[in-house]
């Protein structure tokens, strides 16, 4: 050990050139000569990188998610004397605790991945994988053809995959409609879903854009859009004009210079090319938010009707007026009524682990393993599965999940009220993450086009990447509508002799909904109120549903019955239409 | 036998960083020493000879990397090689001592030195991000961070010599 050495300038240098990938050949040679000469030199050189080895190893292979270690770590208290970054070391006490809980030993299961995913000889994985210490089991595929899931499944073992695991980017846009619209690329033709995380460059013409949350965009091109979440774009360059619905309210504008934030109007913003960016209200108010701010000058500006304001890319603002010759009635804005979010129940949301899932009910089962149906219970995750987001999804299944029968399905269900909603119109997507796959979804008894999965391999993980998107677009009806998935669990592989055995195995569901649908024109015919539905607790996609403050006209189509959407009766069964 | 490759892959890992100190060419001998692990883990000893073994079988593995890629670039004469693995291999103070003093020193970092090290080693951040990240310059980035880890390798060794004594 070299607990007493103290190494010499030079050497510090060079070892800050070696860690930090730097060292050219003369510092290498230097470096060897001084290494070659001295022994001490060499113990602490030695040292030195092991621990930065240990730091590498250390850090990718534990803690997976980062965004929960900074919220937990900041909110400790700090040690006492926590004054520098060249302090050196004092003594602490949560963050002690905390520290080593997230720097301690990579958990078995990912050691585990980066030596199958690093180390083993081909033939030696196939044939023989080896076991999972302390897992009990390992689960593998029985009779179910590999697909490039399955493989995607293996990459997500590698502890530096997982930390960017993404799930699969959801539609929150169609193009509605355009005129003489050059894109650049692939040209969109109408009713084409835009995806989160698209970019998409009009270089001519004019192209109306339905936001699934409640926004309508016009834009004339030349202009580069980018959703980049379902209540939020980004407009690179170029000028729009945006609708928001009053459940919209929040729907975000972003640019280079400033963001601009919906209270319920319509507005416009322009931006690129060097220019200011400006954005003005035609009715409405909205937030405008300079990325930055001069000293002493206010944070964020709220503008209203007729009001405008420009900001150069130094934060430079200039407030200006316009003629509120447009605005809702504006003829650019005739067209369908904007969409507004169905209100359809990820699994699990807001609830706490061990909770009945008011909106999820487990209907069938394995006849001689099934205790008829219940609701839907939120389940502590498997050591695979992909973490428990309180406020976007949770996995659920039966009681007694962890030992649910193998090779055998369970279906799943869920209800919500099309009411007042154009059904030509209405677009469903699921993503849907289940342990070990989906084999049929159903909408009111009928068949949904699915591509049947099954995750199944050994020391599969479900995280991010296995999340896969149904669409559902038919045989949707007014009023309530029902929805039916079969859950198909997979088999066990034994730890010691290395084959399959079909013994009960962990199985659960989870599922994220992106619904939005627009107006019913009938319900307008039919002479019923159109101010829109008061929607139960809202979801991830639907936070802002409900609100109820703004001045626009309510969309055509919605009408007032206070009704709460996708709550599931307990009677519930199979519905016998297959 | 992958619990044990598994459980000692950081320190298998400095020990052939120690040797070859890139961190590209350390990940691909790791790799390959994996596979010669795993080749021969009918004679691979248990408990506290693991680490020793396999870090002559990584050794190995070096030095043959080492002579298939020195036309490329540069390497440390297989003569300071050769002294530095064999004063390591028999120096490796035990996996589950080193682990805990990591742990036990880690917790002591002031919270600035911590995020610095969890912004390196955890977000795998480019030393020029984390510069631009506090508004220094990457020079002092990089000599804050030299510091930390030997301060950090400081507490290490007392540490360890400590338990070794008995008395931590």
């Amino acid at each position: 050990m070299t607990a007493d050495y103290e190494p010499s300038d030079e050497l510090g240098v060079l070892i800050q050139r070696v860690v930090d990938g730097q060292l050219t050949d003369a510092e290498h040679d230097r470096l060897e000569a001084i290494l070659s000469d001295d022994a001490a030199a060499r113990e602490f050189f030695a040292d030195f990188l092991r621990l930065h080895g240990l730091l590498n190893y250390q850090a990718v292979a534990t803690c997976p998610n980062w965004e929960e270690f900074e919220s937990r770590w900041a909110q400790l208290d700090p040690p006492a004397g926590d004054v520098d970054v060249e302090s050196g070391l004092i003594s602490g006490g949560a963050r002690t605790r905390f520290a080593a809980y997230c720097w301690r030993l990579a958990p078995w299961g990912v050691a585990a991945a980066l030596v199958l995913s690093l180390g083993l000889p081909k033939g030696e994985r196939a044939d023989k994988p080896p076991a999972v210490a302390d897992a009990g089991s390992a689960e593998v595929t029985t009779g179910v053809q590999e697909t490039p899931g399955q493989q995607l499944g293996v990459k997500a073992d590698d502890p530096i995959v997982l930390q960017s695991v993404s799930r699969p980017p959801a539609p929150v846009a169609t193009l509605a409609s355009h005129s003489d619209a050059i894109w650049r690329g692939k040209q969109l033709s109408v009713g084409e879903p835009m995806h989160e995380g698209e970019t998409f460059h009009l270089e001519e013409g004019n192209a109306h854009i339905s936001v699934g949350f409640g926004a309508e965009i016009k834009a004339t091109g030349p202009c580069s859009l980018t959703f980049t979440s379902n209540d939020q774009v980004r407009l690179s360059q170029g000028e729009i004009l945006v609708d928001v619905a009053e459940w919209a309210k929040g729907f975000t504008v972003v640019t280079d210079a400033m963001d601009v934030v919906d209270l319920g109007t319509t507005f416009s913003v322009s931006a690129g090319d060097g220019l200011a960016t400006k954005t003005s209200v035609l009715s409405g108010m909205v937030r405008a938010l300079p990325r930055k701010t001069p000293e002493g000058d206010r944070r964020s500006i709220l503008l209203s009707e007729g009001e405008g304001l420009a900001v150069d890319g130094e934060g430079n603002r200039r407030s200006f007026k316009r003629p509120s010759k447009a605005g809702p009635d504006d003829p650019r804005f005739d067209g369908p009524a904007p969409y507004r979010p169905v209100t359809l129940y990820n699994t699990g949301i807001g609830l706490a682990e061990g909770d009945e899932d008011p909106h999820w009910r487990v209907i069938a089962g394995p006849a001689d393993a099934f205790d008829g149906a219940c609701y839907a219970r939120v389940c502590v995750p498997y050591k695979r599965y992909l973490d428990n987001e309180l406020s976007s999804s949770q996995w659920v299944s039966i009681p007694g999940w962890e030992s649910a029968a193998p090779n055998s399905m369970y279906t799943f269900a869920t209800a919500f009220d099309l009411d007042g909603y154009d059904l030509a119109t209405t677009r469903l997507f699921g993503r849907f993450l289940a342990d070990n796959g989906i084999q049929a979804v159903r909408v009111n008894g009928q068949s949904v086009r699915v591509e049947s999965w099954t995750d199944n391999v050994s020391g599969q993980r479900f995280d991010g990447q296995q999340f896969r998107f149904v669409n559902v677009t038919d045989g949707l009806v007014d009023g309530r509508n029902t929805i039916e998935i079969d859950v198909f669990n997979g088999t066990t592989v034994d730890r010691e002799t290395y084959e399959a055995v079909v013994v009960p195995n962990h199985m659960a569901l989870r599922v994220e909904w992106y619904a939005f649908g627009r107006g019913s024109e009938l319900a307008s015919v039919r002479g019923e109120d159109t101010k829109p539905a008061t929607t139960a607790a809202p979801t991830s996609h639907d936070s802002r549903a409900g609100a109820t403050n703004l001045r626009r006209e309510s969309p055509r189509g919605f009408h007032n019955r206070r009704v709460v959407l996708g709550t599931l009766p307990a009677d519930i069964t199979r519905i016998e239409t297959r | 036998m992958v619990e044990l490759i598994a459980r000692h892959q950081g320190e298998i890992l400095g020990f052939i960083l120690s040797l070859l100190y890139r961190w590209t060419d350390a990940q691909d001998v790791l790799q390959e020493t994996n596979i010669a692990l795993w080749a021969k883990r009918e004679s691979a000893p248990v408990d506290a000879e693991f680490l020793p073994w396999a870090c002559k079988v990584a050794y190995f593995q070096v030095l043959t990397y080492r002579k298939r890629n020195q036309r490329s670039r540069v390497f440390f004469s297989e003569a300071l090689i050769g002294d530095m693995a064999a004063a390591e291999a028999n120096a490796q103070p035990a996996h589950a001592a080193r682990v805990e003093a990591l742990e036990h020193c880690m917790g002591r970092l002031p919270a600035r030195s911590a995020s610095l090290l969890r912004k390196r080693y955890y977000a795998q951040q480019p030393l020029e991000e984390v510069a631009a990240e506090l508004g220094r310059s990457v020079q002092a980035v990089s000599q804050a961070l030299y510091r930390i880890r030997k301060r950090l390798l400081e507490c290490i060794q007392q540490r360890l010599k400590l338990v070794e004594g008995g008395v931590g």
